[in-house]
């Protein structure tokens, strides 16, 4: 049984400017203790998926379709006050901008304890024992407790919310772009500090970004999403070296990144990605994609095997 | 050769004072935010050079210095042999047209009001006596260049109606139009999606090689640096510490920030980077900018800091052909 | 257009949309009735006729006053002495405050701060108490009444583009404008002002309610427009006279009228205010 499956996963939220499907039809298998790198542009679907596994979508949002399997177990099928017991316990999130996420007018001990105190029946002695041990965990001094976010540093300010998202060793971590407000020095760091923890907690884990470099660097398995659709899902290495789908190499080509030489031209990728009110017909990108035949513009294509753990959605397969 | 070099930047320096009400009040000692302090570099005409390094290291506040946007606390940042900060009148204007900027956010620096049409002509108005039929013309070979359209259609399009890859091309049609010989690159695609960061990026080189334009192109992203600089500095805490070609900086640095910079960034290179020690490189994390450390600015982070760096800043040395470091681990 | 009008009803929300309607159906009301004055009214405002407080009927629709006016005349003719005062009064304010407040905003300095202290002091007065010392001191006359009540409406003008401006200096689009070359006067018409226009528009509504409130009142303390010139406020002063006789027209009528025009402009400039705010983005929005 795997840790974690999504099947045909549909989310679409009623805006007022149309009804936007913003995941349609997304599958995605993850085994315990892996990292999973979910790449895409913006408005591409990733977030919106991340939120469905916690079932915090916004009130414009619904899932309309799909299941989603947490060790066998389908959340979607599951009532509120399970959920509770679901959230912050078992899965718990990451976010991007850490301020965002922490209350600016509590201590930060008060807002690691807190997860503690709701979810298990222990005394707000031990929750502070468990929070000083979580700053440990994080690497932070433990006299930061009784510091209020403005007072610390961006990196110490996400050190503090993976604390928090640690509080009840959940089995499933969502970061959702959880470097990209930092400076590279700190989101080195902090990228390693989550290898570590993954290692040490044997915890699973979903990061969410636009950074190809990101993924290459922390993530077992890469899946790739454009315009609400999953269009390649393998290994990191393949994805990085060996891929197959028209956008995924495209995308690859087109990042800048150290270890190429300096004279490779980067490729860029025409047009921008469409808006999913009123998505393209058939295969989303064959708008922009250079190999695109007369069936890419009426047929989606399904998604098919290409590999041990390799799947693609192109009509250039099989 | 002299001529050669377009912009001269010598012991720059902008310090800025907080009002004292921040500090309390009755605060006699003054507070500084050392924002940029003494930095000296040369830009050859036709090249990209690159200042780099992450928030709060002053290569933003250089990027405006140069443009006259503020007033340094001393120093001068010399344009093709005259110091910009003391330009008058029509020497004063000619600047205006001959260096541009082109911004990190295409949304702010473009007028929402405006139509695409005005907001690429309007440069002219300052600067040339030129009909409308001449008007239409500069905008529309502006619009070729950046490979946008130059439908009717397209050009009474106002910013919120365009995409962000399309603003920004915008945007870069706007800074082109005079024809200026200098152009300042703020963090051009820091906020770019990936696929539209590369056609810009590219977009960039081409103009280079047709115009023979100048670049200082700022950016935090060591990649950008490598795909597209002639030359690059790094700065730290308002001083440039290391400064060269990206093939010695990025892959042979010597100053310990640089080699801590370029071990920290990821690449797509999947053969793992698990052993790259970044602790054994640096640690900690950039300290407040309100009279940062003394002696050498690295030391408090710096993993091979001796006595002197707590005391004694260190001088800038050329170690190389077109190799600059301030480190006191050399010479 | 009619696409236009459809989306404009449906972004907006029935309250914003009804003070907005409620208003200029006020206003459009007064104003065409003071505009069309001489061919609305049957007699003239100062013709003295003989029927002396004569009730209202089909002859004289808002009866008569104690000199046998016609009450409908002086209402409309009114109307235009307070409207145009107030207008005039407006223009000058605008004028003269905005570009103060613009340029005060955005080349800043010592004198700005100065003239900026100056402005929130005299905006600490109510424009109705401005205007009675101004009319104390020059006399009351219309002339006098407008040039008073600009005053005072200048500060409120002052304030609000100041505001903006400094809002708006530090963006990157005016420092893009820097860069091109240009010059300072350029930016402030054409890149200050243009975003000041939504809340001047709505400050010019309060202000026109203001502005008649303040010469109404100065007409009621007999300091105002003098009779026999009509003046809503100055009608209502004398009509008080025969109020206790049961004879309630003349003090009514004026009364109403002071209402509707007071009413009618605060309604739309309120509506006008909730709909720039519910406008996200657009034309008028500060960026």
């Amino acid at each position: 049984m795997q840790f974690l499956e999504i099947k045909d996963l549909k989310v679409h939220y009623q805006t007022l400017r149309g009804y936007v499907k913003a995941v349609d039809g997304v599958d995605l298998k993850q085994s315990r203790a892996e990292t999973l790198g979910l790449v895409g542009e913006s408005a591409c679907g990733k977030t919106t998926t991340a939120f469905s596994l916690l079932r915090l979508l916004p009130p414009q949002g619904r899932i309309v379709a799909g299941e989603i399997f947490l060790e066998g177990d389908d959340i979607l099928k599951k009532t509120s006050s399970e959920m509770r017991e679901i959230r912050w316990k078992r899965i718990s999130m990451i976010f991007q901008n850490a301020m965002n996420a922490l209350n600016p007018v509590l201590r930060i001990r008060d807002q690691i304890i807190e997860p503690i105190l709701t979810h298990e029946k222990v005394g707000k002695v031990e929750a502070v024992k468990r929070a000083e041990e979580l700053m440990e965990m994080v690497r932070m001094d433990r006299s930061n407790l009784d510091s209020y976010p403005h007072e610390l540093s961006g990196g110490m300010r996400q050190r503090s919310i993976i604390a928090m998202a640690l509080a009840n060793r959940p089995q499933l971590i969502i970061a959702d772009e959880p470097t990209s407000a930092l400076d590279v020095v700190v989101q080195a760091q902090i990228l390693q500090l989550l290898k570590d923890l993954q290692a040490k907690m044997s915890l699973s884990m979903i990061l969410i970004t636009h950074d190809l470099s990101i993924v290459a660097e922390t993530c077992n398995n890469i899946a790739v999403m454009y315009a609400g659709k999953i269009v390649e899902s393998a290994d990191a290495y393949t994805i990085l070296r060996r891929a197959e789908h028209p956008y995924t190499k495209a995308m690859v080509e087109a990042f800048p990144s150290l270890d190429r030489p300096r004279e490779e031209r980067l490729t860029s990728i025409k047009g921008t990605p469409p808006e999913l009110i009123n998505p393209p017909s058939g295969c989303r990108f064959h708008p922009r994609c250079p190999y695109a035949k007369e069936i890419c513009k009426i047929k989606e294509p399904e998604v098919i095997g290409v590999g041990a753990d390799h799947t693609v959605a192109c009509h250039l397969y099989p | 050769m002299e001529s050669d070099i377009i912009l001269k930047v010598s012991d720059l320096t902008k310090w800025f004072s907080p009002r004292k009400r921040l500090t309390g009040g009755l605060f006699s000692k003054k507070v500084y935010v050392k924002a940029v302090d003494h930095i000296t570099f040369k830009v050859r005409r036709g090249e990209i050079f690159g200042l780099v390094g992450e928030s709060g290291c002053g290569k933003t506040t250089t990027g405006r210095l140069i443009l006259r946007l503020i007033r340094p606390t001393s120093g001068s940042a010399c344009f093709e042999g005259r110091d910009v900060f003391s330009l008058e009148g029509k020497d004063l204007h000619r600047f205006r047209r001959e260096a541009q900027m082109i911004f990190q956010d295409p949304y702010s620096c473009l007028s929402p009001r405006l139509t695409t049409y005005d907001l690429i002509s309007e440069p002219l108005k300052f600067h040339a006596k030129i009909n409308e039929a001449e008007r239409r013309g500069k905008v529309i070979r502006a619009l070729n260049i950046v490979d946008l359209p130059t439908t009717d259609e397209f050009m009474k399009k106002h910013p919120p109606q365009l995409s962000g890859g399309q603003r920004q091309r915008v945007m870069i049609a706007r800074s082109l139009i005079l024809s200026p010989k200098l152009l300042i690159a703020d963090e051009p695609v820091s906020m770019l999606d990936a696929s539209l960061k590369s056609s810009i990026l590219n977009l960039l080189l081409d103009l280079r090689k047709e115009t023979h334009l100048t670049y200082v192109l700022i950016t935090h992203d060591l990649s950008v640096t490598w795909y597209m600089c002639d030359h690059v500095s790094v700065m730290y805490l308002g001083k440039i510490v290391e400064s060269g070609t990206p093939e010695r900086l990025i892959r042979k640095p010597i100053h310990p920030y640089t080699q801590a910079l370029t071990s920290a960034v990821p690449t797509t290179d999947p053969s793992g980077k698990s052993s790259r020690n970044l602790a054994d490189k640096i640690h900690g994390e950039i300290p407040a900018l309100i009279n940062p450390p003394s002696g050498c600015r690295f030391h408090p982070r710096c993993p091979y800091a001796k006595e002197i760096c707590k005391i004694k800043e260190p001088e800038v040395i050329g170690v190389g052909a077109d190799h600059t470091v301030a480190c006191h681990l050399y010479p | 257009m009619r696409r236009r009008l459809e989306n404009f009803l449906a972004e907006h929300r029935k309250l914003s949309l009804a003070m907005l309607f409620s208003g200029t159906a006020m206003v459009i009301t007064l104003t065409f009735l003071a505009a069309f004055a001489p061919y609305v009214a049957r007699y003239s405002p100062v013709e003295i006729g003989s029927t002396l407080l004569g009730p209202p009927n089909s002859d004289h629709i808002l009866g008569t006053d104690a000199l046998g006016r016609d009450i409908f005349s002086r209402v409309c003719y009114g109307g235009r002495a307070s409207l145009s005062v107030a207008f005039v009064a407006m223009i000058i304010s605008i004028t003269v405050g905005s570009f103060l407040g613009a340029a005060g905003g955005y080349i800043g300095g010592k004198l700005d701060r100065v003239v900026a202290v100056f402005m929130d002091a005299a905006y600490a007065f109510p424009t109705y108490i401005m205007a009675f010392m101004i009319a104390i001191v020059l006399g009351p006359d219309a002339i006098n009444l407008s040039f008073a009540v600009a005053i005072a409406g200048i500060p409120g003008y002052f304030r609000i583009v100041r505001s903006i401006a400094l809002s708006i200096k530090e963006r990157t689009f005016i420092e893009a404008e820097v860069i091109i070359g240009a010059p300072t006067k350029y930016i402030v018409i054409h890149h200050i002002l243009p975003y000041a226009i939504s809340s001047i528009i709505v400050l010019m509504s309060m202000g026109v309610a203001d502005a008649i409130l303040a010469i109404s009142g100065l007409g009621f303390l007999g300091i105002g427009i003098q009779p026999p010139s009509p003046e809503w406020g100055t009608d209502l002063r004398w009509g008080r006279e025969v109020l206790l006789n049961g004879q309630w027209w003349p003090t009514v009528f004026p009364s109403i009228a002071i209402f509707l025009a007071v009413f009618g402009f605060n309604m739309l400039g309120e509506g006008l205010s909730a709909i720039f705010r519910e406008q996200a983005g657009g034309r008028f929005a500060v960026p």
